[in-house]
């Protein structure tokens, strides 16, 4: 198991298994991945009458009722089934380490954070918007958290919510540049980003510890074997279901997502449900700081951006599954497991800590580009 | 004069429409060649293929005496001297004119670099011949618009390499966004221009202007030439005779009243192009707007439901709304709904359920207790677009699912479940079957007599003479004429959008 290429290998096959779910499944269309840089305004389709658009595909070919249920199951779950060929597997290749209690109390545990990022990520991205600047903020509440608690010596619930405030500013600032001054996303959130990993640095260029033991000892606490943080983020993607799949305002979200002027003309909001959404990610990522302070118990500069991109690579991967073509909570809370179980058990295996980059950086890449692809060949 | 590009027996086919039928046509240099015909009759057609875009099944065409390999390529297009200039003249407003001039091909130095000063020099002898002479570094936007259409003319014209008196510049339509007092100095620019040599194909829908600026007039009707005469030889009256291929017909006052309850009232309403249009519509009339491409006739439903900028007002029963604070929120509030005429981008999104399309405007009602109700709006939508006739597999199927007809009945079924007031569509049936169309028209009739206010804004006279009671002709932005009862057939509505007598109102 020392074999320097096996964690290669590995990449390769879980990419593999990958493409063939994503050839098996109806190929569906990754509206927000698409949409989400340079959008027409509208310009109401005055003087040019468009041409007629070909005559869209009938249900004649989509096939049998029976081959459609198939799948449409294979379609929705063929994540998590990829998922647990990956855990069986790396249970025969590293027995006794990596099914065992104390390892799955740590993945589940380590990845609540993350799994409380993407969720607050998935409202900008679905209405349409970039946010770069979730793993910065992460940091940057962290941070707070520790520098107002550990340092003035204030309560930590004064310390947790300026860490909240700020998060919320930042949305609105975010949603000003954004909405109000018509910056493409990718560009605002990218200078907000870099300008609140300098603020960091400002407040605190080292570790900080000594934070409130109560605070910490929550944090820090288990219950059935599984960190608290846990039940903290699956609370939180309970919340984001509920927004997104049982409110109007999800359905809001998705429609200016995918087509905001056809949202407009519907009588939606649309200002007020992109302000809404970067606010959403400005605040959740806030969040997502203070429970990593209350995990760790010390705080520190360096620790929030490279959540970022693992954020990313959670809810597009999550897009595939459960309600395909759509950014979708289960998906999501799937995909960071699916992730973290990728990478723990890689590492289990010998593969140098540089392979958890290769890793989501590769599955980004690949659950976009499949569903791009399966939709141009539709 | 030589002839600068000849077109022999010309023949263009999209499936089974024949979009030009065997045209043959011949551009001197020297001459404003004018280019007529009704919507839809192949002048784009035409100079669409100059320019590559469509492949003609058969025929020739031949620049300055050497025959162009069909479809016309860019690079040949190019090095015969064939320069265009569209409608929308398509110039980066917020560049300066020398950097829109200079845009395609430039002249570059040794080291690869832009040689600008010499740039700037052609571009101010160019600007000069049109009579202009405007500082390089201006913005475009900030050009009157006559000279923004020069400036774009100067730009095709630098991109092409042809010889100064053998290129062909073809003016689409440039007209539409000048203001009146300014075409005359574009005619005057273009009459400069024919005077080294060139030639001019001037398309426009405008009959005064074609007669006034060219020395040779051809018309499309159908897609064939049906004729090629010396403007000296014509007059209104003829040309508009071979425009719709029969003696325009006397149009005489109309002494009809409209009886009905006055359900809208429309004051004085403008937007990009229209200027001050004020008519009423009465409960259960459905009322038509037509018009030439480019009269601003198609504008008048998006501004009227505030999806796009404009002032004037609106008064619905007691209501009063201001058209210049108008959003498309607001005019639902007020009883306003928009049906597009470009579905794919503004009616409906493809990829989304029928269900979740359809509800959109209705969120509201589907949600109590703090729950989305999904089985009551999978219900009500069902029933709804069941009762107008869409075909469908399930309204949780994908829009892109159902044809193009089911989709408007779709979209139609969205809108006037909230019974509005007042129901403006765009080419309602655009990319619909005829099937569909005539359901279609009964749904819009039965909205119409349970009170609701039509106005339905499109292009075929057939269509309008189908679904209206009345008819409202656009020219220049402004209201021109309205038929009514008997005149409202497919003939009197074309005679009325290329008549240049105001017609009674």
């Amino acid at each position: 198991m020392t074999n320097s290429t096996l964690p290669l290998e590995w990449t390769v096959t879980v990419l593999k298994r990958l493409d063939i779910v994503r050839l098996l499944v109806r190929p569906v269309a990754e509206v927000d991945v698409e949409r989400a840089g340079e959008r027409p305004v509208n310009d109401g389709g005055t003087t040019n009458t468009t041409k007629e658009r070909p005559e869209p595909r009938t249900d004649a070919e989509a096939g049998p009722a029976g081959m459609r249920a198939v799948r449409d199951i294979a379609t929705r779950y063929g994540l998590v089934a990829v998922w647990i060929v990956m855990i069986v597997s790396f249970t025969i290749l590293a027995p006794g380490r990596f099914l065992v209690a104390q390892n799955i109390g740590n993945i589940f545990g380590s990845q609540a954070v993350l799994l409380i990022l993407a969720l607050g990520l998935m409202f900008p991205v679905i209405a349409g918007e970039w946010d770069l600047s979730v793993g910065a903020m992460l940091g940057l509440s962290l941070t707070v958290v520790g520098f107002f608690n550990a340092v003035l010596d204030l309560p930590i619930w004064v310390a947790i919510l300026v860490a909240l405030v700020i998060g919320l500013v930042v949305g609105l600032l975010n949603a000003f540049f954004i909405v109000i001054a018509g910056v493409p996303s990718l560009i605002a959130t990218l200078g907000m980003a870099t300008l609140l990993g300098g603020v960091t640095y400002a407040i605190s260029n080292s570790t900080i510890s000594g934070l409130d033991q109560g605070f910490v000892d929550l944090g820090q606490h288990s219950v059935l074997a599984i960190p608290t943080p846990f039940y903290v983020a699956i609370a939180m993607a309970l919340i984001a279901w509920y927004v997104l799949r049982w409110t109007p305002g999800g359905r809001y979200l998705f429609f200016v997502g995918s087509n905001r002027d056809v949202a407009r003309l519907s009588g939606i909001r649309v200002g007020r449900v992109r302000v809404t959404a970067l606010v959403v990610s400005g605040v959740v990522s806030a969040f997502a700081g203070v429970v990593l302070a209350a995990s760790l118990g010390a705080s520190g500069p360096t620790i929030g951006a490279p959540y970022l991109l693992p954020a990313f690579a959670a809810i597009f991967l999550g897009a595939t599954a459960v309600t395909p073509g759509r950014l979708n909570v289960w998906g999501t809370v799937i995909a960071v497991y699916f992730l973290i179980t990728g990478v723990t058990g890689m590492q289990l295996l010998g593969a140098p800590s540089w392979v958890q980059d290769v890793f989501y950086g590769a599955i980004l890449l690949a659950a976009v580009a499949l569903s791009l692809l399966a939709r141009r060949r539709r | 004069m030589s002839d600068v590009l000849q077109v022999t027996d010309l023949t263009v086919r999209f499936g089974s429409t024949t979009a030009l039928d065997g045209v043959t046509l011949t551009l001197r240099g020297g001459e404003v060649h004018g280019l007529l015909g009704h919507n839809g009759s192949g002048k784009s057609t035409l100079i669409k293929t100059f320019a590559g875009v469509n492949t003609p099944e058969s025929g020739a065409i031949t620049s300055n005496g050497e025959k162009l390999a069909l479809p016309v390529s860019p690079t040949a297009a190019r090095a015969s001297g064939l320069a265009f200039v569209h409608q929308g003249l398509g110039l980066a407003e917020d560049l300066s004119v020398l950097e829109n001039i200079a845009v395609v091909a430039f002249d570059t130095g040794r080291a690869g670099q832009i040689r600008w000063g010499h740039e700037a020099r052609k571009a101010r002898e160019e600007l000069a011949r049109f009579g202009v002479s405007i500082r390089l570094d201006t913005l475009v936007r900030d050009l009157p618009p006559v000279e923004q259409a020069i400036v774009a003319i100067v730009r095709a014209l630098a991109s092409v390499e042809g010889p100064p008196g053998g290129r062909l510049l073809v003016l689409d339509e440039p007209t539409v966004y000048l203001p009146r007092d300014q075409v005359q100095r574009l005619f005057d620019a273009v009459r400069g221009f024919v005077a080294g040599g060139d030639a001019v194909l001037f398309v426009s829908h405008r009959i005064d202007e074609v007669l006034t600026l060219t020395d040779t007039i051809s018309v499309l009707r159908g897609g064939r030439l049906v004729a090629t005469e010396p403007t000296d030889a014509l007059d209104e009256r003829r040309v508009v005779g071979l425009i719709v291929g029969r003696e325009l017909a006397a149009v005489a006052p109309d002494t009809h009243q409209a009886t009905g309850e006055v359900a809208a009232t429309f004051d004085d309403v403008s937007g990009a192009v229209l200027r001050g249009i004020s008519f009423t519509v009465a409960r259960g009339e459905i009322l038509g707007v037509t018009g030439l491409a480019g009269s601003g006739f198609d504008e008048l439903p998006y501004v009227l439901a505030g999806a796009l900028p404009g002032s004037g007002t609106v008064a619905i029963g007691d209501r009063r709304i201001d058209v210049a604070g108008l959003d498309p929120r607001g005019a639902i509030a007020a009883g306003i709904v928009l049906i597009p005429a470009d579905r794919a981008r503004l009616g409906v999104i493809g990829e989304v359920s029928i269900r979740e399309n359809v509800a959109l405007p209705r969120m509201r009602r589907f949600f109590r207790g703090g729950l989305l109700r999904e089985g009551e709006e999978r219900d009500w939508v069902r029933r709804l677009v069941d009762g107008s006739g869409v075909l469908h597999g399930g309204v949780d199927r994908e829009m892109n699912t159902l044809s193009g007809g089911n989709q408007q009945k779709t979209v139609l079924a969205k809108w006037l479940a909230g019974d509005p007031d007042l129901i403006l569509l765009h080419e309602p049936t655009q990319g619909v079957d005829v099937g569909g169309r005539f359901d279609i028209y009964r749904r819009l009739r039965e909205a119409a007599d349970r009170g609701a206010a039509v106005v339905a804004a499109g292009e075929s006279p057939e269509e309008l003479a189908e679904l209206c009671d009345r008819v409202l002709i656009v020219k220049d932005g402004v209201l021109f004429g309205e038929l009514r009862g008997a005149r409202v057939d497919k003939h009197t509505i074309v005679d009325a959008t290329l008549s240049e007598t105001p017609l009674p109102l």
